[in-house]
Order: structure tokens, then sequence, then C-alpha cells
């Protein structure tokens, strides 16, 4: 005990003084910042308390007006939801186009939007739909504000089962829509499909009113025109993405007049922006600056649907040994690797490939991971035929957090004997790299964030199927025809209990083959200007401004 | 002036394909499955041969078509002919900022050679050719901005909120790209002008009794600007580099923020259609120079192998 609390101060301690070198050569932080990193070395971060802003006590009633401004690192560039790639396009999608349903206000139920109701038959084959009869478009250049109908849910709907260029909609099952009256659809699959309702939240199933799309043809991506409580205005590449009110929409009427969506590369920009008073909302803060927001008073934090891990080449090189892979974990003290690499507490420790946010996630599955044993490490490895160790590769796409986990992750089993040569190149590179790994043993191990929903599917079906393992979210490889036959038997289910079944079944197999550590829930960060109400950061960090369950308003 | 171009879009493309990783992928991101990348990769033509996509994309080039940029969902010409403006406008205010200081300062410093004025300007002139300009920005930024709150934190100020949003939204941008031709305008007028004002020709028209102003200012600078023109050819290419640093941080909607979201996306064809337009302008710098070394001086001659 007292030397593994001794290794966990010398590396917190080590990671402090590498910091603080960067800030020197880099210069990219302001004075205090040093200060802040050695207090966050000499006292390890508490992975499990995320920080809640404290809002400034409304003086009074609910204002009306003003607008909205949010700062995000990377430039919306087409909110065609038939097109858009990133999140920060689907954050405005989501403020001009809606869906059927949508998740709550927690994330972890589905809540209807267009829909009012809806039932799935008995085969699980036939979704049935009841639309709202108040529902108005935009106004646009094509149709001027008419009513919402079915056959508009079976267009856009249709749209995106045909031209979008990745699926988002189950396509292997989605088979096709049928209007029943103006405010009835039912939504016909080949099978049934459990994630199925789910996907109906994505973005990307946001109804759109045919005029417009066909009108503006490539162009829409620019002049997107949906139900919601905001209309795009006007959208500049790199510059800004102007919101205005929706006068028509069909929900509490929003707040905030419009909202202006600006671009900061420079991550250190948005928390200047924030404190200036030129923002009110930033998003997706990181590292320091997530140190800056916090000293201000701004920070908002929320656990994220996603799961950090390091994966291991299950087919080729030493890590094709199981004896080895459970060697490897038991090497990491993954409690200490974790509050080693978030030092501004911007994470929580997990367990299991899969976020604990999910209805499937059981904590039984927690203790299957080998316990922390450098000496059992030892054996094992000398056990497997590497008395005297060997060297492996970790890649990684270079961004503070996965270095600082590489370099933890070197140090840990460097005392056991394995030298790992660090692999770091840009994302796409990596993903280049990665994709396919498991096919020769250049790539031993990687490190990566998967972002997924509240449904396990996005996890572990993603991770272990071997349908996958061409991509990469099992780029390691691994394949076993029980686990492809458990997570077909869970795909197809539609009842949550049994899926949660399966899934568990998956997760205890995966768990005892060791295909990896998955130590990290990385937060989500905002910055948010005390003046701002009635905000919400959600695990999916979605921008929610007027919303069945809250609408931002401003104090003025 | 046509083979520079070409050599330069054969490097540029063969670059590009150099560069790790894959655009699909890059564009698609991690959760993407392989046949979705498969697709996009068919879309893009990147699953035919190196030397197939070469020869159609120098066809596309000479008809005028410099191809989709897959990161911006738009054309790669009208991206940078909207960009242009905004960074011809940071970087062209930064210049002549930079050259009525720079040469202001030069100026006073070698008239007042060997004094505290002198050594002065030199050594601020030091110190703005060798600053970090980001770390500079961010200083700025840290005082102007967040301390005093006077000036924006970043974007371009638009006319329609007057000439004063504008002029507030250059000035850090602008200042922090003019740090270093300034420097580097003041040292060249310095020593060019030391020479000048030792030369007879000075001697000869301060003996007829002509106002030391005009002395240096009219016939001195006059000589003296040859090496300041070569020197601000120069700058015009280092600002231009320049601005791709400082429009990242300030978030200014130009060709360097442009050139980086294309290079981190792997957007093949709009890196190339950037370069080449870079190399465009720097031949056409180039050819402004030599123009105006023929002004300033009768004596240099193109014809008869230059000067």
């Amino acid at each position: 005990m007292i030397r593994r609390s001794v290794t966990t101060w010398v590396l917190a301690a080590a990671l402090a003084a590498m910091t603080l070198a960067g800030c020197g050569s880099s210069n990219q932080s302001a004075p205090q910042q040093d200060t802040t990193t050695t207090a966050a070395a000499s006292e390890p971060a508490t992975t499990a308390a995320l920080e809640t802003r404290a809002e400034e006590e409304p003086s009074g009633e609910v204002q009306k007006g003003g607008i909205l401004t949010v700062v995000v690192p990377s430039s919306p560039k087409t909110v065609d939801p038939k097109d858009h790639t990133t999140d920060y396009e689907a954050d405005i999608i989501f403020q001009v186009a809606q869906n059927l349903v949508t998740y709550n206000k927690d994330y972890t139920d589905i809540i209807p939007l267009l829909a009012t109701e809806w039932s799935v038959s008995e085969d699980g084959k036939d979704y049935t739909f009841k639309l709202r009869d108040d529902v108005y478009f935009q106004p646009g250049k094509f149709q001027d504000g008419r009513q919402m109908v079915a056959e508009d849910v079976k267009y856009s709907l249709e749209r995106i089962y045909n031209e979008c260029a990745t699926d988002r909609i189950c396509r292997e099952f989605f088979e096709s829509v049928e209007v029943v009256n103006d405010f009835e659809v039912i939504i016909h699959l080949k099978d049934s499909c459990g994630p199925f309702l789910e996907t109906l939240c994505d973005i990307g199933n946001g109804i759109l009113p045919k005029e417009e799309v066909e009108g503006w043809g490539d162009e829409f991506g620019y002049h997107l025109v949906g139900t919601g409580p905001f209309m795009l205005e006007e959208m500049v590449a790199d510059e800004q993405v102007t919101l205005k009110k929706n006068p028509n929409y069909w929900g509490d009427e929003p707040n905030v007049d419009g909202v202006v969506v600006k671009t900061a590369s420079d991550n250190s920009q948005i928390v200047n922006a924030l404190v200036s008073d030129e923002a009110h909302i930033g998003m997706y803060l990181q590292g320091e600056s997530i140190q800056r927001a916090k000293d201000a008073g701004l920070l908002a934090q929320a656990p994220a649907t996603s799961v950090t891990m390091i994966r291991f080449n299950m087919q080729n090189g030493p890590t094709a040994d199981p004896k080895v892979r459970e060697a490897i974990i038991k090497a990491v003290d993954i409690d200490g690797m974790v509050s080693g690499i978030y030092q501004y507490g911007e994470a929580s420790r997990i367990y299991q490939p899969l976020t604990f946010l999910s209805w499937g996630y059981q904590d039984k599955y927690d203790s299957l991971i080998p316990e922390y044993d450098p000496e059992a490490a030892k054996a094992l490895l000398a056990e497997a035929g590497y008395p005297d160790g060997f060297t492996m590769t970790m890649y990684i796409g270079s961004s503070t957090n996965r270095e600082k986990m590489a370099q933890l992750f070197q140090y840990y089993l460097g005392e056991v004997g394995i030298t790992v040569e660090i692999k770091s190149s840009t994302m796409a590179d990596w993903m280049s790299a990665v994709t396919g790994s498991y096919k020769d043993s250049v790539v031993n191990s990687y490190g990566i964030t998967f972002n997924g929903t509240i449904d396990p599917y996005a996890y572990e079906e993603k991770f272990f199927t071997s349908n996958n393992i061409d991509s990469v979210s099992n780029a390691g490889g691994y394949a076993d025809d029980q686990v492809d036959e458990w997570l077909y038997a869970a795909y197809k289910e539609t009842d949550r209990e049994k899926r949660t079944e399966y899934y568990g079944q998956v997760m205890e197999k995966v768990m005892n083959d060791n295909v990896g550590i998955f130590y990290a829930c990385e937060a989500r960060n905002w910055g948010i200007a005390p003046k701002v109400h009635d905000s919400v950061v959600r695990a999916d960090s979605r921008l929610l401004i007027c919303t069945p369950f809250n609408n931002i308003w401003i104090e003025q | 002036m046509i083979p520079t171009l070409l050599v330069v879009v054969s490097l540029t493309f063969f670059l590009t394909r150099m560069l790790p990783g894959d655009p699909a992928l890059a564009i698609l991101g991690p959760e993407a499955e392989a046949d979705e990348i498969q697709l996009l990769r068919q879309e893009m033509g990147l699953d035919k041969s190196l030397p197939e996509q070469y020869v159609c994309y120098i066809a596309d080039v000479c008809r005028g078509n410099f191809g989709e940029s897959y990161s911006y969902h738009q054309s790669v010409l009208s991206l940078i002919i909207s960009r242009i403006p905004n960074t011809l406008m940071l970087t062209l205010t930064a210049l002549i900022f930079s050259l009525v200081l720079g040469v202001g300062a030069g100026v006073l410093a070698a008239t007042r050679q060997n004094t505290v004025i002198d050594y002065c300007i030199s050594v601020v002139a030091l110190l703005g050719v060798s600053m970090p300009v980001f770390w500079l920005a961010l200083m700025l930024i840290l005082q102007f901005s967040v301390k005093m709150n006077l000036l924006p934190v970043m974007g371009m100020g638009s006319m329609e909120k007057g000439i004063g949003d504008v002029i507030s939204h250059m000035l850090l941008p602008g200042l922090v790209l003019a740090v270093i031709p300034m420097g580097t305008f003041a040292r060249t007028t310095r020593s060019s002008m030391i020479d000048v004002l030792g030369s007879d020709s000075i001697r000869c028209l301060r003996a007829r009794g002509i106002r030391e102003s005009k002395v240096i200012w009219i016939h001195g600078l006059k000589n003296a600007l040859p090496p300041i023109v070569t020197v601000f050819g120069l700058q015009l290419a280092g600002t231009f580099a320049g601005a791709i640093v400082t429009e990242g941080i300030f978030s200014w909607p130009g060709m360097g923020t442009v050139i980086n979201t294309a290079i981190n996306n792997r957007d093949y064809s709009l890196i190339q259609g950037a370069v080449l337009f870079i190399a465009i302008s720097f031949v056409f710098c180039n050819m402004l120079v030599d123009i105006f070394y023929m002004l300033l001086n009768p004596k240099v001659d193109f014809e008869n192998g230059g000067h």
C-alpha cells in the first residue's frame, strides 16, 4: 500500500513538472495557472465530484429578450441533418429541426416531441406514432409556414434512409413509412430492432419540409428549415451562425430573442470570451481552460456518455495471449492513472466498456477487472513465456489526456518489465494506423474515447461484434461467435429487461477475456456566465436552449 | 510563371497524399463503420490509383475547377475567394502599420546614431523580431480584453455595427501581426539610411544648403529604399504565413483558418487550392517588387539580364 501511494505521488509530481514545463515553453496560460497546476498535483483529483456552477440567484421573474451567445471550438459547416458530421453542427440542427421523439433532461429516457404517443406492435416490427396537430414549419423561401403532417415524416425518414452517408436509422432493419392519416404514421421494420426508438432521437432524423429541401438542393445545408424554436437566419463558416426566435413555435415561446454561435479554435479564448462578457456559454472546454473556468466560477460539468479506454490487439503480437493481457491490466494502478491524467477532476473512474448512465449498466460486473498487483503481473508474464518482459506499442491520437495516459501506462508497464513505445499522431493519422491493425503486430494497444448514447448497443455492439473488426470501434479485432450471437439477439429484442440480460452476458465474457482497460468517463465541461439561467449540461453535451424541460433566459 | 505553378501544383498534390491519415476517416470520425468509410472514399475518388487521381486533378485545374471541399461542403474556389478579402484586410493593415512605424523609427535611429534613442529603437526592434507571435497575442488579450475589457477577444467586426466595431476587432490581431515586420523594417531602414547618409551625394546636398528634413526624408530615404522594398516583398510573404497563426488565435475568418481546417481534416482539394493560391500570390508579389525596383532605379533593366 505504501509503495503504491508513493508511486502515485511521484507520478503526480512528475506530471505536474511536465505540465509546468509545457506552460513555460508554450506560454499559453495565464500566470495564475502555475499555482493551480501545482495544487492539483499535491491534491490528487477526486474524480467523482463534478463541478456544478453557482448560478446567480435570479433577482425576480423570468426575463425575456436578449441574444444568447455561445462559443464552440470548431465552426459548423453544414447543417443539413443528412450531411452533418460534428456535434457542433448537430447543436445548430437541434435548435431548428425536431424529431418525433427526444431524450429527457437527465438523458435516461425518451420523451415525445413532434409525436404525442407511440406504440410498438407485438412482433416489434411496426411503430405507430400519433403526431401533434399544432405544428407548423418555419416560413422559408419555398413554403410559407404550412402545417407539418405525416407525409413530412415519411419524406424525412426515407430521405435519411436513402441518401445519408452514415447509418442513422438502423438501415438493415428499416423498411418504409406508412401514412395512415395526416397525423398518424406507421414505421415498418423488416425485423424487430432494439435500438430503433433511440435511433429516432438522432438529430439526423429531424422532420423537414420537402419543398425547402428540394428547392434549395445542395444549399439546404445553409438554409435549414424545420419546426424548432429557432430559425436559421445566417450561417457563415468560421465566423458565426445566427438564429432567431421562431414566432410560430408550437411549444413554449423561447425566452431569448435569438442565438449567436461563434467559433474559437483556441480553447483559452473561449474562457476569455466568457470572462470579458462577450459570450454566455462556452462549450467543450479542455485542460487548463477547465481550471480557469472553475476559478472564475463559470464551470458546469456533467459526466459524458462515453468510454475512454485502452484496447489490446487480440489477434497478433504478445497481447494475443490472454495471460499477457491479464498481466498488463494487473500492472496498472487504474485509480492512480485516472487521477494522474485528469488533474482538473474532469473525469470519473469507470470499470466496464459501457457508460454508467445506461439503463443496461450492472455494477456487479465491476469486480471482474483483475486487481492491481505488479508482483502477480510479473508471475503471469513469466508463465506466458516473458520472464524478462517484451516491447510493445501504444498508439494514441495526440491530445493532452491521451498523452498523459500513455506516459502513465508506459511507467506502470515499465515496473513489470514491459517496454512501451508510444506512437502519437494526429487523429486522422491515428485512425488510419489503428483501423484493421489486428491483422499484424505493429499496433499492440491503443487509446481512444468513444461516444455513445444510453443504449448498451452503442458500446458493446460497436466494440465487440466481429462485424466491426475493420472499423475503429473494434480495431483490436475481438471476435467471438458466442458474443456475436448474444449481441444479435440483444439487437433484435425490444424488451429492455431481456436486452439487459443479453448485454450482461456479453459484458461478463469480454471482461473475463480482458480485452482492454476501460478507465474513464470524461466529463462534459462548459463555462456558463452567471446571468444565464435554466441552462442544462447533459451527458451528450447537446446545446439545450428551449426544450420541453428548459428554457434559457438571460438576466438583463 | 506557368512552370513554377505546375511544379507547385504537382508538389502539393503528392505532399498532401503523403500526409498520413485517411480523409474519409477524418471526416466520419472513429464511430463510423468500415462500409460507411468505403462509401465515402469512393465518393471522394480516393479509391482510384494515385496517377489516375493526379491526371484528373491537373485536368480539372486547367479547366479552372479546383474541386469541392469536403470539410466545408463548398467549392474550393468560392471558398478561397470569399476568404481572401478578410485576410488581405488584416495583412495589409498590419503591413502598412508596420511600414509607417518601422521606417519612421529606422530613420530616427539612423539620424540619431549611437544615442539613447538609437539604442532604444534597436532593442525594441530586436524584441519585435524575436517575439513569439501567439504568446504576444495571448498576453495582449489577457491585458486588453480580459482584464481591462476594452477590446473584443475574437472575431471580425461587421460594418453593420459601424466602423468602430471593425476597428476594435482589427486592433489586436493587426498589432500582433505587425510586430515582426515592424522590427524588420526598422532594422533595415536604419542600416540602409546610415549608409546613404554617409554618402557623398548627401554631403553635396547638405553643402548646397538644402533643408535637413528634406535631405533626410526625401533624398536620403529615396536612396535607402531598394533594400526596404526587397524586405517588404519578403515580409508580404511572411505576414501571410503569420496570419495563419494569428487568425487561428483571434478566430479571424480568413485563409489561415481555412488552411488550418483543411490540414486537420485532410481536405486534399482545399489544401491544394489554398497552396496554389498562395503560390500565385507569391509570384505576383515578386513581380510587383521587380516592377517597383525598375521605377525606383531606371538602371535596373530586365532585358539585359537584370541589375
